[in-house]
Parts: C-alpha cells; structure tokens; sequence
C-alpha cells in the first residue's frame, strides 16, 4: 500500500517486500541527537522519508515494491545504499 | 500481597524524559555551536519528534553562500576548515601573476585572491555535540532520578 503524502514537499512512502536495512548519510551541516541512521524494516513495514535523495535511492532499490513520490526530481547519487 | 502492572506508566514517563532531554540538548547545542563560530549560523532548532524507533532532535544550519547564484551550505567549511590535513603555515608567499601557454597561446593569469590560504577549523559542531549530549544527561537525570 502507498500512500500519497503532500503534493508539494518531495516525499516518498514506499513498503518493502522483505527484511530490509540501510544507513542514512550524516547531514555534515547538522547534528543530531537520538534516532538511529541505520533503519531496519521488515517485511510489509511502511517506510516514510522527506529526504528527496533517500527517496530516489529507495525508488531505485529492487528490493521496493511499491513507491510513489512528489515534488521536484532529486538528483541523483552513485552507488546503492 | 497485591501487584500492580505499571510498565505503561512508566514507558510513559521514560518517554517524556526522553524527548525533554533532547529537548535541551537541541537548545544547548545551538547556543554552543553559534557562540563558537565566527558567522552567523542561522540555526534552526529541531525539537524532539518520532522516529521509526524512539525519538530524535538537533540543529542545523541554514547559512548559505553569499556568491549570487550559489545555495551552497558553508557551515562544514568553517567547521571542519579547508586546510586539509595542512598544520604548518603555507611556507613561500603566493604569486600574484604567471605567464601560462595553454594550447600555444600564451597568457599571463592574475590571482585574484593574494590572501586567501583557507579556513582554519573551528569546531564548533563537536563542541555542540558534546554539550548538548551533557545537557541531554543532566535533563534526563532530573526527570528520572
């Protein structure tokens, strides 16, 4: 199920379809304090991000079944997380 | 003897301290981080809010360059500095003009910037960092003693 989220921030809902881990990039003009940049879904888990480059690559993973984003198109990123 | 259940309680409790100390930690961090950097941040605090698991918040700058047409984020550059790994002073004096031959033509570039050798590192993201994680502690020890 994906579920549409705003149309004008560049979002992305996506479900995956089996255990799934990845790591975050560090915001280098930022800290953070809590939260865990390794996320770890299972399976028929929702995933919601506002980070346009995080979206891009959760579009681009096979391992995805469902996405839908809006907003503008992020650039892209070499490698998969 | 009676027994009481109340983990639901105490989860909630654990889970105010929780956001309240990072709560603190956001608001000592981004005293900490201005007041240690030579520009003006411009800061936004990131109170506590839901994560996948738990709760996270922090700050961040918005600061970008001034050059027209540039959104470039400059705060790592005073952070981190651009020296590199560069400790020692630039020993020869920088050359304010050179003549170059670039495709048999030969030019004479002028160096616009004599006195630009770098920005030394300030540090001010660790020193936010650290301080935040303290008050984060100290909040956290108060609410849960």
């Amino acid at each position: 199920m994906t579920e549409q989220l705003s149309e004008q921030a560049a979002a992305a809902a996506v479900t995956v379809d089996a255990a799934w881990s990845f790591t975050t990039a560090p915001d280098v003009n930022s800290v953070q304090f809590g939260g865990d940049p390794h996320v770890v879904l299972e399976a028929g888990e929702m995933f919601t991000t506002s980070d346009p480059i995080l979206a891009a690559e959760l579009a681009e993973n096979p391992y995805l079944v469902e996405v839908e984003s809006a907003g503008s198109k992020p650039r892209k990123r070499g490698g998969k997380p | 003897m009676k027994a009481v259940q109340r983990f639901g309680l105490i989860t909630e409790r654990v889970e105010r301290a929780a956001q309240a100390g990072l709560d603190a930690a956001a608001r000592q961090a981004a005293i900490v981080a201005q007041a240690n950097a030579s520009i003006n941040l411009e800061l936004e605090v990131k109170g506590a809010r839901g994560e996948l698991d738990g709760y996270s918040a922090g700050i961040k700058s918005r600061r970008k360059s001034s050059r027209a047409g540039k959104a470039t984020p400059i705060a790592r550059f005073f952070d981190e500095g651009t020296l590199g790994k560069r400790r020692k002073p630039v020993k020869r004096g920088r050359k304010k003009s050179w003549t170059q031959t670039r495709g048999g033509t030969s030019y004479t570039a002028e160096r616009r910037d004599i006195d630009g050798k770098g920005i030394e590192p300030e540090h001010f993201f660790p020193k936010a960092r650290n301080a935040g994680r303290k008050a984060m502690l100290e909040q956290i020890d108060r609410n849960l003693p």
